[in-house]
């Protein structure tokens, strides 16, 4: 059952201006619910634009996007029509943006940004009390999203705006959770981070996936799509290209016209291939898979 | 980024093309024009619409939309109403003999015409400066502007003033107008994912989310400039030295031809003005040629 569906969802930036370029075109698409999703594509090839019309923060200028049964397109004449036939309870959901947008969490990209409050409990508590819970209530899933991001309780009460970089952005990965939404959206999680603060960001996202939430990543980190990624939606100059698994992505031969990078592991296996390795290098998606090869090359 | 107000736009028109010199001139020019007296409310009211329709045609040359002025008038209603409430008030002070009565309460206050009238042409005149102010930043790069400041700040040079700091400075601040703006809205769209509606709630509400705002911006903003400092350090900038451009302004025929046009809409608001000021009767227009009694 889809979660997230977009029809012919057309999007142009600063439509009266003469250098306006059209950022997606006829895009249709379907998000299953509880799916692990990476979007990728060059840069510029309307990844960012696509997940902000999930969170209506870029409304499409023709066709929807149509998250559970929220409608959001800038048509205002669509949206009547679309609305015409659904129950009284969904009309009345569609005239709050704020019901969708504590459904889908949106984690920009750099979202150390978003911090603002004077403690970085306070900031965390900011986007339940948002959507409408109760002081204590909010303390209560602050500090619970905050130890799941790691953060000690003794950072609590402490300015955000003395931890270190990728400190701040756990908390601020924590601010979006903490007000539970049933997709998280992710822009380029972990550009700027080292190895290691990778590491932790993408196994928090791992944690959040596993309760049954659906993840939505827009990245360029190929090792990151091979590692994690369910499902695969390659955009390419504004258009939607394919719809896949990493596994197929990685073993097409268009990641070159796609201008896609090839996974370290992918890297290897050619680099075997172009020395002679004798064994078999067909269908292998892991390392442990990949491992078990030269494993077997060894004992012939 | 969605069209931002004034935003520079990229065309090839004739007001494109003149020389900034010309543009910053006319503007503050017209400016003035917009300030002079010119006798009774009628008669003000005549002479800036003639000013108005002036402005029109340039921001029509220009290919700015005359109408995309009122998007963003919204929140000068506020303001409007404001004034609207002092010059009432402010109007009960004055000799009050000569105003004309618009309502009269029945303790004798009274509320008159000439507030209103007050309150219009204020606003009318910020109407047309805005709309000068327009047609200089969405027809001229910022780069041009600081230019064209650059060479009106000459006098100041020969006293051993240090102007090309100040170009340097206004140069940075017009560069980074449109950096701030991509980066308030990207905050303002992570914010509001984390549930802010900017839109709506009352005045406290409002400031309240505003903060939300203000603070990351603010933040990034000093860690940016402390980045640009030390940027324009490792590339050697001297702040005394002696700056080249690449960039020379050359005055063309059309730059005369405006120039002379300008000076000919300054002459003859002034001698209108003059004339207003010096010439009993000339104050009231409608009187003098119609026959109408207005105020």
């Amino acid at each position: 059952m889809w979660q997230i569906k977009t029809n012919k969802l057309s999007f142009v930036y600063d439509k009266k201006d003469p250098n306006h370029y059209d950022a997606l075109t006829d895009v249709n698409l379907e998000i299953e619910k509880g799916d692990f999703v990476c979007i990728v594509g060059k840069t510029g090839s309307g990844k960012s634009t696509i997940v902000q019309t999930f969170n209506a923060l870029i409304l499409p200028t023709l066709g929807y996007t149509q998250v559970e049964t929220f409608y959001i397109t800038a048509d205002k004449k669509l949206k009547k029509e679309l609305l015409k036939n659904e129950s009284e309870e969904i009309k009345k959901t569609n005239k709050h943006v704020a019901n969708l947008r504590k459904k889908v969490g949106m984690v920009f990209q750099f979202p150390e940004y978003q911090l603002f409050a004077e403690t970085i409990l306070k900031d965390v508590m900011f986007g339940p009390k948002n959507f409408g819970m109760k002081e204590d209530e909010a303390k209560k899933v602050a500090i619970e999203s905050l130890k799941d991001v790691g953060i000690p309780e003794s950072y609590f009460e402490r300015s955000p705006f003395e931890l270190s970089g990728g400190e701040k952005r756990r908390v601020a990965i924590a601010g979006i959770i903490a007000s539970n939404p049933d997709i998280l959206v992710l822009d380029e999680p972990t550009a700027g981070l080292d190895p290691n603060g990778k590491k932790e960001i993408m196994a928090l996202v791992k944690k959040f996936h596993d309760s049954g939430k659906t993840i939505i990543i827009v990245t360029h980190d190929m090792d990151l799509v091979l590692n994690f990624a369910k499902t695969v939606i390659v955009l390419n100059d504004a258009k939607l290209v394919e719809v896949t698994t990493p596994q197929k992505l990685f073993n097409s031969e268009n990641l070159d016209k796609y201008s896609l990078e090839i996974p370290t592991l992918y890297k290897f296996i050619n680099l075997l291939k172009n020395k002679g390795f004798a064994g078999n290098l067909e269908n292998i998606y892991n390392f442990d898979e990949l491992l078990e090869r030269i494993k077997e090359v060894k004992h012939v | 980024m969605s069209n931002v107000f004034g935003k520079y736009t990229p065309y090839n028109t004739i007001i494109h093309r003149l020389d900034p010199r010309i543009k910053f001139f006319a503007l503050i020019a017209l400016m003035v024009m917009c300030f002079l007296p010119y006798g009774n409310y009628a008669n003000r009211f005549i002479i800036l619409g003639i000013l108005a329709l002036i402005i029109v045609v340039i921001m029509i040359a220009g290919k700015i939309s005359p109408l995309s002025i009122f998007s963003s008038l919204k929140s000068l209603w506020v303001m409007m109403i404001f004034l609207l409430i002092i010059f009432v008030f402010v109007q009960q002070g004055v000799d009050t003999s000569s105003l004309h009565p618009m309502i009269v309460f029945s303790n004798g206050y009274t509320i008159y015409w000439e507030g209103l009238f007050q309150t219009l042409h204020v606003f009318f005149r910020l109407i047309l400066m805005l709309c000068l102010t327009l047609i200089l930043t969405s027809t001229t790069t910022p780069m041009d502007i600081t230019y064209a400041l650059d060479w009106y700040l000459y006098p100041l040079k020969l006293v051993k003033f240090p102007t090309q700091i100040i170009t340097m400075i206004i140069s940075l601040a017009l560069r980074f107008i449109p950096t701030l703006l991509d980066e308030s809205q990207k905050i303002m769209k992570a914010q509001k994912s984390r549930g802010v509606d900017y839109n709506r709630g009352f005045l406290a509400t409002k400031i309240k989310s505003i903060t939300t705002l203000i603070v990351p911006l603010l933040v990034s903003c000093f860690s940016r400039s402390v980045e640009l400092s030390l940027a324009m350090d490792a590339r050697g900038y001297d702040p005394y030295g002696k700056r080249t451009s690449y960039k020379i302004l050359k005055f063309h025929t059309r730059d005369t031809v405006s120039l002379i046009i300008t000076l000919l809409i300054m002459a003859l608001f002034i001698t209108l003005c003059a004339l207003c000021v010096y010439y009993p009767g000339f104050d009231n227009f409608l009187k003098l040629f119609f026959g109408v009694d207005a105020f």
